[in-house]
């Protein structure tokens, strides 16, 4: 390998700044709207105290705090639709924002998206130039996305104005507006003019406005039909990683009446899907003869169809243009071995057709991606993913190509509960994909101990079933070989900072819900002897979805990624020399978030505790986080209560 | 086919992407075919172990020179580098690592308008399926990423794509060349590692030289040298090929520069009329010639000086004087690290500074001579760390450190910024190192430096001393407030908490400087949301550092002093954290989980347990945490628990010493310290290190007892 030693001189290499611009770019903004808002960034609310900033004394003897120090002080947005013989062309924009800094001079980044359909007109920032480029993501390979951006300068107490125009060209993709504040703001215009001969189709639908929101509609003197949004005093919003999916949880406006009813985006989306002629080839032919060679039972053939698929299709998205609605063609996805979501249910479809199986393509929003079904929301976002279906004995079987280390008859818990627009000739046929199974999803730990001087050993057994099944396995797949082991290590004594494991088995097959890892543990330092008794600290309660949420800047709920019930089961051999002592008492906790038990007997020679956790919800709001912090101390100091031991007389 | 790799003569402008793409592979592709034997058989032990395995790497660099074909005399130094790998995927993993590439990159350099250097990057590849077939990869099935308005193909910045139709089971066989260009500078120096992060079965590293072209090179750490043949046209090869390359066994406490055999190629330009080289060079190849070629080059470098270039002087001194003034009784050293300090800042904040390294030093070697500091023999010293190869091995006057040396002090003037100038790294510490006098009329033609080498530090000089008291406040909560000063390289644990500004201030106000004279910069240099990321990362991992339970976090701070001048070099900082109530309830007992107040230390487990290579720390250095517990109302400690809690581990590298008493008012006195007193062992001292660490390992579960009174 080389690495290149740069020589000492000045140099104006490409692209260091964008870098750093995008990547900052990427670790604040956390959803792409198809109406492109703007993100101004500025720090949010703070607990600390901070003096940071050019003009200000560094000596900390003198603590400035800061909240919000870039604020804005005025944001207009104006959409007005353009027309042409009735019919809706384009869109076109206006954002203005001015911003001012509080406290001292500082820097604001403003990011505008915009690409495909969605071009900027103009740009312009006091102080600096506007800087463009495509967009990278790292879920999507491409998708013709591009960002401007702008480091702009903001003086204190002095305006800086941002200008943008921009025109989006397909108004069928302008179907949501975010009326999110990145910063403060201090008041916010967000309009939309709708010219008379559309205002009957075409509406708007307000979703989740803050009571810092009024939204109006009325028509003004010319008959268009004008919805406003106006807020004040709008506190900033940063999504977290740990938080709800921004396109259910920031306040919005949904535009639509574009379609009339969800047959007529049916009969718009299905046409997207490849034709016969350029979707199968030989070689589709030829694998799906080959599953169907091995297969006993039209059931086995879904299962090992799918399971094909989803082993071998690695997943690579490319969404520009009308690649984000046409599947690629079947042929395509096998030649390449890859493809997003719609080519690998479009492979599943195709490759289950060809053995007589009625096998169709579904669109489907998963969780989190709108808050709106097909017939409620007709309109392209309600949907973001595309599943396989087969129709078989009456019976719908949902099949998602995506999760590569899936189970036969695994549903992903993204789209459990959400309903799939189906195909189905001239008629779309809706259904909701079942959500029976979130009870598959458990988490078991078995352990066998004995004592031996300050270290528990024993078996250890981890059983990881459903979607956590998928999880792990997934996860431990990601690492690499020569690091496997460890990482099964640190999974096996997740919880526990002095475990030493070894033997190690896995066990996992693609037919079973369930993945075992057993393992020879010694937990060291969990056993104390001091004034003649014995301290055992078991730690009953070893998973990290009992972490604290962290509140600090926090403006946002809380949302956990996966919902799952834990079993646990320990036992200790106690020597025949020695006698409990304290062991602690059997405590429940029930709460809007969880129920949890935590018991402990003796009886035989061994100390038995058992902890089961059943969760209710994944969302814990932002005013309640405290609380269920508290909820979590609770069941983190119950799991760090101590079994004492005593000698015999 | 290499003069349309190249590129073509005197020229800012490219080949067209798709004639150069094509001349590449075909050029890369026909090179050492009976290497890439995409069907050679790989032991079994390596495709277990490994995602992946490289069955042939070569690394080829192929350099030329021309003069301009114009009335000027510009000289160019053309070059292209390719890195070509054939790498069998095992499994997914290895499928999605490697079908991922980006190339096409077009950078240029300028000065001003004019464009002096440039680069552009290709791509090509190959897929051998276990069938026998052979894929060529479809570069167009790539995409631009533009920068600009408009998506438009001229303003690229790179191409990216993903490689269609790669399974596991695969052979990729890819390549990457660079084609860059520089006018009268010199090219870049190459580096060349051999170990990577899978199993090389063959490797070869070549490079083709012309003759007109200086290049010097060097082989480390038991790298064997190259082989060097000259071609009937005057050309140089060198070259080496390697065997069964292995993975680098060890992680953890390694030095790159010290232990992983590498190559140091580093061509230069000798003709060009900006020179960077301040010796005469006649083109060719020279191979590990010896230091003092080098050692005569910074001389010569010193030779040439001309001060009445370096401006900032003036200001420099009048800082000095200024404040020297108000402190009449200050000494020679004391005197010498505000000269550092002073020079440092004004090379900063001034608009006619910016020097660089050994600029710094010369203008700092020239301000300590003068009064009121009088260091007559202040001399231009140059040295390396243990980040770097050793200095008596440098391969260029530009590899190494540069300072200046007066009596026994030493001040090297790239030191991290959380170190006040004056203090030095531990990684120079024990290091050799050579000085030069910095008057240009006593360098002589191949003088010879003096040398000179460091004290070894101690761990007293990098310590980390915590100051803490905890309450148990009530069943929820625990109250913690402390402090923690941190003396020497142990100040990078805050150095977070330090930006550029709060540097640059601390400065100002060490020089008492009025506001009309403390830099204020244009523009901010630091928005308040980066300053405020970069502080909640430095909580964050002095929290780490702090508590060995991930949900314990500092929830305030203030610091009391920076660390940052030389009248104040310990950082300090005061903290607060209310940490959810960790202790259990037994009965009539408390069990109070001391440990997780003990810093966090994880136990080193699989094969880094299994050492294979001496050990390099960053420092020596001593932790020290001073914990007192408050016992809870109605409760007194367990004297007992208090004795099994207490540990002693003591031997030649270091020790762990843990002990815990009660005072008179019935509260816990805890004291963990650690000390590593050598800064590098021998790997036969592993397991003495590995007691101390897992002993402290094991500190982070410890408990104590509080019984009901």
């Amino acid at each position: 390998m080389k690495i290149s030693k740069p020589n000492q001189i000045i140099v104006t290499f490409g692209n260091a700044f964008l870098k750093i611009l995008i990547t900052i770019a990427e670790t604040i903004i956390y959803c792409l709207a198809l109406a492109s808002p703007v993100y101004g960034h500025s720090i949010s609310h703070l607990n600390n105290c901070y003096s940071i900033v050019a003009g200000t004394t560094s000596n900390d003897e003198v603590i400035e705090k800061y909240n919000d120090n870039i604020v804005i002080s005025n944001e207009t947005r104006h959409f007005e639709f353009i027309t042409n013989s009735g019919k809706p062309v384009s869109i076109k924009e206006k954002h203005n924002i001015t911003y001012t800094a509080r406290n001292s001079e500082d820097i604001a980044y403003v990011i505008k998206f915009y690409g495909g359909k969605s071009k900027i007109i103009k740009a312009s920032a006091s102080g600096t130039k506007p800087r463009y480029r495509t967009y990278e993501n790292k879920y999507i390979f491409y998708d013709g996305s591009r960002v401007c951006f702008m480091a702009m300068p903001v003086k204190k107490e002095k305006d800086s104005k941002v200008r943008f125009e921009l025109t989006h060209e397909d108004p069928t993709l302008f179907t949501r507006i975010f009326l999110k504040a990145s910063n403060f703001t201090k008041v916010a215009e967000t309009r939309i003019t709708i010219p008379a001969e559309l205002s009957n189709r075409i509406k708007v639908i307000p979703y989740g406005l803050l009571p810092c929101m009024k939204f109006t509609q009325e028509n003004n003197p010319n008959g268009e039909m004008v919805y406003k949004v106006i807020s004040q005093n709008q506190t900033s919003y940063i999504p977290l990683p740990d938080s709800p999916d921004p396109n259910i949880a920031i306040p919005q406006l949904f535009i639509t009446g574009y379609f009339s009813d969800v047959t007529d985006l049916y009969h718009y989306i299905s046409g997207y899907l490849p034709d016969e002629s350029v979707n199968i080839d030989d070689k589709v032919k030829a694998l799906a003869a080959d599953l169907k060679s091995k297969a006993d039972s039209p059931h086995a053939l879904i299962d090992s169809t799918t399971a094909w698929v989803r082993s071998n299709i690695r997943y690579y998205a490319i969404e520009d243009g009308d690649n984000a609605f046409a599947p690629a063609p079947a042929a395509n996805v096998l030649a390449r071995r890859s493809g997003d979501c719609k080519g690998s249910a479009n492979l599943i479809k195709t490759l289950l057709r060809l053995n007589g199986i009625d096998g169709r393509v579904a669109w489907i929003g998963t969780k989190g991606s709108s808050p709106f079904g097909w017939k409620e929301m007709p309109t392209v976002c309600t949907g973001n993913h595309m599943i396989a279906v087969a129709l078989i004995n009456d019976s719908i079987i949902y099949l998602d190509g995506t999760p590569r280390h899936a189970y036969d008859g695994f549903v992903p818990a993204q789209i459990r509960g959400r309903e799939a627009l189906i195909e189905n000739g001239d008629y779309p046929i809706l259904k909701t994909v079942p959500s029976d199974t979130n009870s598959d999803d458990v988490f078991k730990i078995t352990a066998d101990y004995k004592i031996a001087s300050d270290v528990l050993h024993g078996i250890i057994r981890h059983d990881y079933s459903g979607a956590l099944k998928v999880a792990v396995e997934s996860s431990i797949e990601d690492v690499t070989k020569s690091k496997r082991d460890e990482f099964i290590r640190h999974i096996v004594t997740i919880g526990r900072n002095n475990s030493m494991v070894d033997l190690i088995t896995v066990s996992t097959d693609r037919k079973s819900p369930v993945m075992s890892i057993i393992a020879n543990v010694s937990e060291i330092a969990s056993v104390k002897e001091t004034s003649g008794k014995i301290y055992i600290n078991l730690q009953p309660i070893r998973d990290f979805q009992f972490d604290f949420v962290n509140t600090k800047d926090r403006t946002c709920d809380y949302k956990k990624t996966l919902l799952y019930r834990c079993d646990f089961k320990y036992t200790v051999t106690i020597p025949e020399n020695l006698t409990p002592r304290h062991i602690p008492e059997k405590q429940t906790i029930d709460n809007q978030w969880f129920e949890s038990s935590l018991s402990y007997e003796y009886s035989n020679g061994k100390i038995t505790c058992n902890a089961h956790i059943q969760p209710k919800t994944d969302i814990v709001a932002l005013a309640d986080i405290d609380k269920y912090n508290t909820e979590i101390r609770k069941i983190k100091q119950l799991s760090n209560a101590h079994i004492i031991l005593e000698k015999l007389p | 086919m290499i003069a349309a790799i190249l590129g073509s003569s005197g020229s800012a402008a490219y080949s067209a992407d798709n004639k150069f793409l094509s001349e590449a592979a075909k050029m890369v592709w026909e090179k050492y075919p009976e290497m890439f034997d995409a069907t050679k058989e790989i032991p079994p032990k390596l495709m277990e172990k490994n995602d992946a395995v490289i069955l042939a790497e070569l690394n080829y660099l192929f350099m030329d020179f021309e003069y301009a074909q114009d009335a000027t005399t510009r000289t160019f130094t053309r070059w292209f580098s390719i890195d070509r790998r054939m790498v069998k995927l095992n499994n997914e993993r290895a499928v999605e690592e490697f079908s991922k590439h980006e190339f096409g990159h077009k950078e240029k350099a300028s000065i001003d308008w004019y464009q002096f250097a440039g680069m552009e990057i290709g791509f090509g590849a190959k897929i051998h399926k276990p069938d026998g077939r052979v894929i060529p990869v479809d570069l167009s099935d790539a995409y631009d990423i533009t920068e600009g308005k408009n998506d438009n193909k001229r303003n690229r910045i790179k191409k990216k794509i993903d490689i269609s139709g790669l399974e596991t089971g695969d052979v990729l066989d890819y390549f990457t060349i660079r084609r860059e260009w520089v006018q009268e500078f010199d090219p870049p120096a190459f580096q060349y590692m051999i170990n990577e992060k899978y199993p090389i079965m063959n490797l070869r590293i070549e490079c083709n030289i012309s003759p007109e072209i200086t290049l010097d090179y060097k082989n480390y750490n038991g790298a064997p040298p190259f082989i060097q043949i000259t071609t009937n046209k005057g050309r140089t090869i060198l070259s080496q090929t390697f065997k069964d390359v292995p993975v680098i066994p060890n992680s953890l406490f390694i030095k790159d520069k010290r232990q992983l055999p590498f190559y140091y190629v580093r061509p230069l330009n000798c003709r060009s009329k900006i020179r960077r080289d301040f010796v005469e060079r006649s083109a060719g190849v020279n191979g590990n010639l010896h230091p003092s070629f080098f050692f005569n080059q910074i001389a010569q470098r010193i030779a040439k000086v001309d001060f009445s270039n370096y401006e900032i002087r003036g200001k420099i001194m009048n800082l000095i004087k200024d404040y020297a003034k108000t402190k009449p009784d200050l000494t020679q050293k004391e005197l010498l690290d505000i000269a550092c300090l002073a020079t440092l800042y004004v090379n900063v904040t001034d608009k006619k500074g910016r020097y660089d390294d050994f600029e710094t030093a010369l203008i700092l070697a020239d301000i300590v001579k003068k009064s009121p500091i009088d260091a007559k023999d202040a001399s231009i010293a140059f040295i390396n760390s243990r980040d770097n190869v050793p200095t008596k091995e440098i391969c260029g006057w530009d590899m190494t450190s540069y300072g200046i040396k007066t009596g026994d002090n030493l001040y090297i003037i790239d030191t991290p910024a959380y170190l006040v100038p004056g203090e030095i790294p531990s990684v120079f510490h024990g290091e050799e190192g050579a000085a030069y006098p910095s008057d240009p009329q006593l360098i002589k033609p191949m003088s010879t430096p003096s040398l000179f080498k460091l004290p070894p530090n101690t761990s007293n000089d990098n310590t980390s001393v915590v100051n803490c008291e905890i309450s148990i406040c009530d069943g929820d909560n625990i109250s913690v407030t402390g402090d923690i000063s941190l003396k020497g390289d142990s100040k990078s644990l805050c150095s977070k908490f330090n930006g550029t500004m709060d540097i640059l201030r601390e400065s100002e106000k060490f020089f008492n400087l009025p506001d009309k004279k403390i830099f204020k910069p244009q523009k901010p240099i630091e928005s308040s949301e980066i300053a405020i990321e970069r502080i909640n990362d430095a909580e964050k991992q002095l929290s780490s550092f702090l508590f060995s339970d991930a949900d314990f976090n500092i929830s305030q701070h203030k610091i009391v002093q920076r660390g940052l001048t030389p009248d104040n070099k310990i950082f300090k900082l005061e903290y607060n954290a209310k940490i959810p109530s960790v202790v259990s309830e037994a009965g009539d007992e408390l069990i109070f989980p001391i440990g997780k107040f003990t810093g966090s230390n994880s136990r080193i487990t699989g094969n880094e347990r299994k050492r294979q290579m001496d050990i390099y720390l960053q420092s020596p250095y001593m932790e020290r945490f001073n914990l007192k517990i408050k016992s809870p109302e109605g409760y007194k400690i367990s004297e007992e628990s208090l004795k099994a809690f207490s540990k002693n581990i003591s031997n030649d590298i270091g020790l762990l010493i843990v002990q815990a008493i009660t005072d008179q008012n019935g509260d816990v006195s805890v004291v963990v310290q650690q000390r590593f007193v050598y800064p590098t062992l021998d790997i036969s001292a592993w397991q003495q290190m590995l007691d101390i660490l897992d002993a402290r390992a094991d500190l982070t579960e410890a408990v104590i007892i509080f019984q009901r009174e």
